[in-house]
This record gives structure tokens, C-alpha cells and sequence, in this order.
């Protein structure tokens, strides 16, 4: 499941380089405590919780896009139907 | 001696050490000060660049909601915050079908380098909007320095700047360097902060002139009349369902339909046109479209600041109804004028024949003349009576003086003086008022009236046959609320199109004209009504229909103290009794 949400950041990351630009947006999930993050926007590991991570990878990411990192995460959601249950509950 | 030696070496050896030490904790102080007050001035000069920003966007933008404007002032602002080569934005129509790429070139790089720009925005425009761009759909504009095609510079680092309004991505800013890792989160936050702010703020002026919008849409479709609006170009912008169901159009018809619609009626296009280039109002047109008479009224549209003409509106104006009524009183007047001619030409003639034959006519012969000249001047001055009532009426006058007494006796004595015209017809008379009748409230003068006008009506609508007049209490739940009168005759009877208006001004007008040979204003039933509610009662009537006879209702309040025992034991019997009691009188056919 911790590769499930791994990947998802990173996807989500990888997203946001392209819509922000790398340099933003990595800066931005370098910074955010417990992930960590390398230079291609690849999560390697999760400390925290991984769904608290979720909401904090979102929500911050929405201080410089907006609504479009929340539709970004949701967009991505649809292809972890394990992490989207988990998080619904 | 020794020792002492190593105390003073010691000794001065740790103050130089303390004096460095505290030389380097004081160093690091300073530098940590220095830090700070560098992230400060850094705070500051976003937070001044932010307010500035901001203001500007404000005073140029006021309410207009010109995306496209503030992206211009966000991106023209940019110099004074950070390094850059170039300032680049893209937007879009409102299809996205266009995309316009405004290139700022600070210094001076090739045109591979704006083609990287391109791409980098074509690649984040298709990621938010989840739809493919290509340069095709690109219209560039590049000003600023001159492209240096002999530059090898790349694109060294860049950040987007995605300008967003209620959910829709309106344009992109890009800010990129020939430097590598120039942009990042800490540099970039007063921007993105910036963009957030106005596109919020536009955002909800965007959802206040939609709300405001969708208010006067709906003040607009609940017009009671046909409404439209065409701008310069003649494009229809609005048209309301009054006006689809006035022209029997779709519900959400085009210009053409509406064209279509008045075609030979009206000429739109020219009205709109002549609207635009008159200096006045222009004359109220009059058509007549599917048989309903409609008044055109068109007026100019202006633009606020400008005042210049935006658009033409179309208002059609329905009256049919106030045709037909001023018909209708046109042959009320014509109608009027006969009945007082018809007599007063009857006693001119009269009296003339008596003038000049007076010695030849003998006297009993004279007699008879004077009796047809009172009764034809009594009918004269109960047309006029009844003429008087009505503008009474109309101008809130009309009184009733009533007080306790007997309906019973009213409507026996009534009877009486009825009953000659009642035999001189093949009609059978019954009477039948209840036992104990309790004492009503009632205007004594009033009231005959009321009782005159149903009775002679019954009489004059029945050839032969029969007319039943009952008088009794009318009970809820067994408590007596008022008296209940009815006279129902086996006449002519009413259609439900005529007693539609039965108890309006000119309601008996169409009765009257059927009923020809018998003269009368035709406004007793208007007359009737208005004392009978005076009086705190209800009048109404029903009919099977035409040839089937009729019936007339109406109801008079019980005497005040048998009144108001009647009210408390109802009010003790049933609550609905008292809505009942104190609800205006209503009409009931």
C-alpha cells in the first residue's frame, strides 16, 4: 500500500512540475516534512502518515494552483481505488 | 614561580579565548541579524510589490471582469520582483479554440528559446485542461529585444503562472531565465498569492453579476409582457416566454422564428433600425397577431459610460382585453344615450301633442297622456338613479345604512308588488321562507333594490314556466351564520362565457342586447353586488347553462346581537368558522 501512496505523489508531483514548473514545484514537495522527494519529483519514502500526507501533499500544492491540485489528486484517485477507499472512510 | 607563571599564562590565554569566543558569538549574532533582516527586507519588498500589484489591478480593473487585463498587469509587473530573460502569457478564447502567446523578450535570446516557452505552456495548458494543444492554434506576438539567433542559451529554469476564474483556466504566465535554478517556491509565493487573490476576487464578482444576471433574467420572464432585446448587430440577447407564447413560437425561439412570426404585422429589423438612428421615442405601433391586439414600444439601449447604442428593446404590450372593454363601454355609452333618448323624445312628443291639440283632446284623454309621461319619466330616473349608484360606487361613495330587521317581511311586501307582472305571464310563483327566520342586518332601501333587480330579472329572463323564491338560514356545522336568499327561475338561463362577467359594469350588456324588448341600464347586477358586499354578505349564481334557467344567491348578515351569539358558538363549534365569518365576501358561480 506505502508503494501505492509513493506513487501517487509522485505522479501527482510530476503533474504539478509541469503545470507550475519543475523548479516550484519541486521546492514546494521538497519542502513539505515527511516525504522525501528527488529531483525527477520521485517520492522515495513516506515518514508520516501516509493519508495525512495525502491531504497535506494537496493542500499545499492548492495554495499555488488551487483548485486544480485538489482536481489533479481527485483526477489521480480514480486510478488508486484501494487509496480512494481508504481515504473515504 | 613556575606556577605562578602557568597562572598568568593560563589566565591570559582563556581571556584571549573568551575575547575570541565572544568576537565570534558577537560575529554570528551580527551575521544571524544580518539574515534576518535580509528575509525581512525580502518580506517587505514582496508584501510592497503584493500591495502595489494588487492596487494596480484594482484601479485599472475596477468591476469589469477583463481577465485578460489583469494578466497583463501581472506580467508587466514582474521586472521589479525578479530576474528574467523573458515574460511570456497565453489566452484563450472561450472555446479554447485560439490560444494568443504574448512574448516579452528582456534579453536577448534565440527564437529556440521561445520555442521552448511555447512548449513548456502548451504542455501545462493541455495538463489543466486535459485536452491537447498544438502550435497550430497558436497566434505569437514577440516584442521587446531583438532575437539573437546566434545564442546558445537554453532554457535555464522557468515557473508558470495559471490564472484561474470559478474553476475555468482563463491565461497562463511564464517567467523564464536563461539561469539555471532561478525559481522557487520562497521566490515565487507573492506571485502566486497575487494571481489567487484576483482571480478570487473576479471570481465572486463573476458570481454577483451572474446572480444579478439570473435575477433580472427572471424579473424579465415574469414581465406580463412580450419582451426582446437585439443589440447593433441584430442578435437577438434576450427574449422572454411571454412573448414565445404571445407569438406562438418554440419556447427558446431564434431571431428568425420571432421574424417569422410578425411577418406582414411587423417589420423588425426596420424598427430596431429606425430605433437606433431616431433622436426620440419612436410612435407606439398597434398589430394584430393571432387575434390579439399588441402595442410595439422600442427603445434605445445604452452603454453606461459611454452612452452610445448597445441594442434596441422590443416591448410588446397586450391589449386586447382594454380593446374590447373600451368597445364594450363605447356601447354602454351608445346604449345609454338610446335609453334616455327613446324616452325623453316619448314626453317631448307627448307634451308637444298636448300643446298644440290641447283644445281638441279631451280631458280624460289628457289624463292618460300625463300618466305615460310619469311613468316614462320614472323610467328615465331609475336609469339615472342606477347611473348614479355605479359612479358612487366607482368613487368608494356608496354607503349602506343598515340595521336589525325582518328579511322576512322584506321579501313578502316585495312579492306583492311583483305579483301583477308575475300573473300577466304563463310563470308559477312560489315562495317559501323559513319558519323563525331570525332578523337580519340590513339596508331597508338597499335592499329592495337587491331584491327588485333578481325578481324583475327572473321575470323578465322567464317566458313561462316557474320561479321559486326561498329564504332561509344558512347553517355551518348547525350553527346559523346568515340568511341565505335564493330566486331561481326556469328562463333563459347563462352561459358560462357570459357569466364570466355577469356581475361586472358592462357584464349585462350581451344579456341586455338578447333580451331586447325589455328596456333597463343592464346595471343592476353590477348594482346589486356592490350593496350586497356593503352589506357584508356574498352574491353569486349558477346556471346548467343556456335555456336551463338560472339561479341567484346572496346572503345578509344576521341581526347584530343574534350575530354575535351565532359567531361565539360557532367559534366554540369550529375554528375554520371564524375564517369563514370574517373572510371578505366572495363570488361563486
Amino acid at each position: 500500500m506505502e508503494n501505492n501512496y509513493k506513487s501517487l505523489f509522485s505522479e501527482f508531483i510530476k503533474k504539478q512540475m509541469v503545470i507550475l514548473g519543475p523548479g516550484v514545484a519541486l521546492s514546494k514537495a521538497q519542502k513539505i516534512r515527511g516525504l522525501t522527494v528527488d529531483n525527477q519529483g520521485q517520492v522515495s519514502t513516506i515518514i508520516s502518515d501516509p493519508k495525512l500526507m495525502l491531504k497535506k501533499l494537496t493542500e499545499d500544492f492548492m495554495e499555488f494552483s488551487g483548485h486544480l491540485a485538489r482536481e489533479s489528486m481527485q483526477m489521480l484517485l480514480s486510478d488508486y481505488p484501494e487509496i480512494a477507499k481508504e481515504i473515504s472512510k | 614561580m613556575d606556577t605562578v607563571f602557568l597562572i598568568v599564562a593560563l589566565t591570559t590565554t582563556l581571556s584571549a579565548l573568551s575575547a575570541i569566543l565572544g568576537y565570534l558569538f558577537m560575529r554570528q549574532k551580527f551575521l544571524n541579524e544580518l539574515a534576518k533582516s535580509k528575509i525581512r527586507q525580502e518580506e517587505l519588498k514582496g508584501q510592497v510589490y503584493e500591495t502595489a500589484v494588487l492596487k494596480e489591478i484594482g484601479e485599472r480593473i475596477g468591476y469589469s471582469l477583463d481577465a485578460i487585463k489583469i494578466i497583463e498587469i501581472i506580467s508587466g509587473s514582474l521586472g521589479s520582483l525578479m530576474p528574467y530573460s523573458v515574460i511570456s502569457r497565453m489566452t484563450f478564447d472561450p472555446k479554447y479554440e485560439k490560444i494568443r502567446f504574448d512574448c516579452n523578450v528582456k534579453d536577448s535570446v534565440s527564437l529556440i528559446f521561445i520555442n521552448e516557452i511555447k512548449q513548456k505552456m502548451i504542455r501545462s495548458i493541455s495538463e489543466i485542461t486535459q485536452k491537447p494543444f498544438f502550435d497550430s492554434q497558436v497566434d505569437e506576438s514577440i516584442y521587446g529585444n531583438i532575437l539573437n539567433e546566434q545564442s546558445k542559451n537554453h532554457l535555464g529554469s522557468f515557473f508558470n503562472l495559471p490564472f484561474i476564474i470559478n474553476g475555468k483556466l482563463v491565461g497562463l504566465i511564464n517567467v523564464s531565465s536563461v539561469l539555471e535554478n532561478l525559481y522557487d517556491e520562497a521566490n515565487t509565493a507573492v506571485l502566486y498569492r497575487i494571481s489567487k487573490q484576483a482571480s478570487d476576487a473576479v471570481s465572486k464578482l463573476q458570481d454577483v453579476l451572474e446572480a444579478e444576471k439570473s435575477r433580472l433574467s427572471q424579473a424579465v420572464q415574469s414581465l406580463t409582457d412580450g419582451l426582446l432585446m437585439v443589440d447593433r448587430d441584430y442578435h437577438l440577447v434576450l427574449v422572454n416566454k411571454k412573448l414565445c407564447n404571445m407569438l406562438s413560437t418554440v419556447s427558446n425561439p431564434s431571431l428568425f422564428d420571432i421574424v417569422n412570426a410578425l411577418s406582414g404585422k411587423l417589420d423588425l429589423r426596420s424598427s430596431v433600425e429606425e430605433t437606433i438612428a431616431s433622436e426620440n421615442d419612436l410612435p407606439v405601433k398597434e398589430i394584430i397577431v393571432k387575434d390579439k391586439v399588441l402595442q410595439i414600444v422600442t427603445s434605445k439601449v445604452l452603454d453606461k459610460s459611454t452612452q452610445k447604442v448597445i441594442g434596441v428593446i422590443v416591448l410588446f404590450h397586450d391589449v386586447t382585453d382594454a380593446k374590447s372593454l373600451e368597445k364594450l363601454r363605447q356601447d354602454f355609452t351608445s346604449m345609454m344615450v338610446h335609453e334616455l333618448r327613446s324616452p325623453l323624445t316619448s314626453i317631448k312628443s307627448t307634451a308637444d301633442l298636448i300643446t298644440s291639440q290641447m283644445e281638441k283632446i279631451k280631458k280624460d284623454e289628457i289624463s292618460q297622456y300625463l300618466k305615460s309621461i310619469n311613468s316614462t319619466s320614472q323610467s328615465m330616473l331609475e336609469l339615472v338613479n342606477d347611473l348614479l349608484d355605479v359612479a358612487k360606487m366607482e368613487s368608494d361613495k356608496f354607503d349602506v345604512i343598515c340595521q336589525n330587521g325582518d328579511f322576512a317581511d322584506l321579501v313578502a311586501e316585495r312579492v306583492e308588488v311583483f305579483k301583477p307582472q308575475v300573473s300577466s305571464k304563463d310563470i308559477n310563483l312560489t315562495i317559501n321562507i323559513e319558519k323563525g327566520l331570525p332578523k337580519a342586518y340590513f339596508d331597508v332601501v338597499r335592499m329592495k333594490q337587491v331584491f327588485n333587480n333578481l325578481l324583475s330579472n327572473a321575470i323578465k329572463f322567464t317566458r313561462s314556466g316557474e320561479i321559486r323564491i326561498k329564504v332561509e338560514t344558512e347553517q355551518v356545522n348547525g350553527a346559523a351564520v346568515d340568511i341565505l336568499v335564493s330566486i331561481a327561475d326556469s328562463g333563459i338561463g347563462i352561459d358560462p362565457e357570459e357569466g364570466r362577467n355577469l356581475f361586472s359594469r358592462f357584464g349585462q350588456l350581451v344579456r341586455g342586447r338578447q333580451a331586447a324588448a325589455f328596456k333597463g341600464s343592464g346595471l343592476g347586477l353590477y348594482i346589486a353586488k356592490g350593496i350586497v358586499e356593503a352589506s357584508g354578505g356574498r352574491i353569486w349564481f349558477s346556471s346548467p347553462g343556456a335555456g336551463m334557467g338560472t339561479t341567484f344567491y346572496f346572503t345578509v348578515p344576521l341581526a347584530r346581537e343574534t350575530h354575535e351569539e351565532t359567531l361565539v358558538k360557532a367559534v366554540q363549534g369550529n375554528d375554520s368558522l371564524v375564517q369563514k365569518i370574517t373572510q371578505a365576501p366572495k363570488q361563486s358561480n
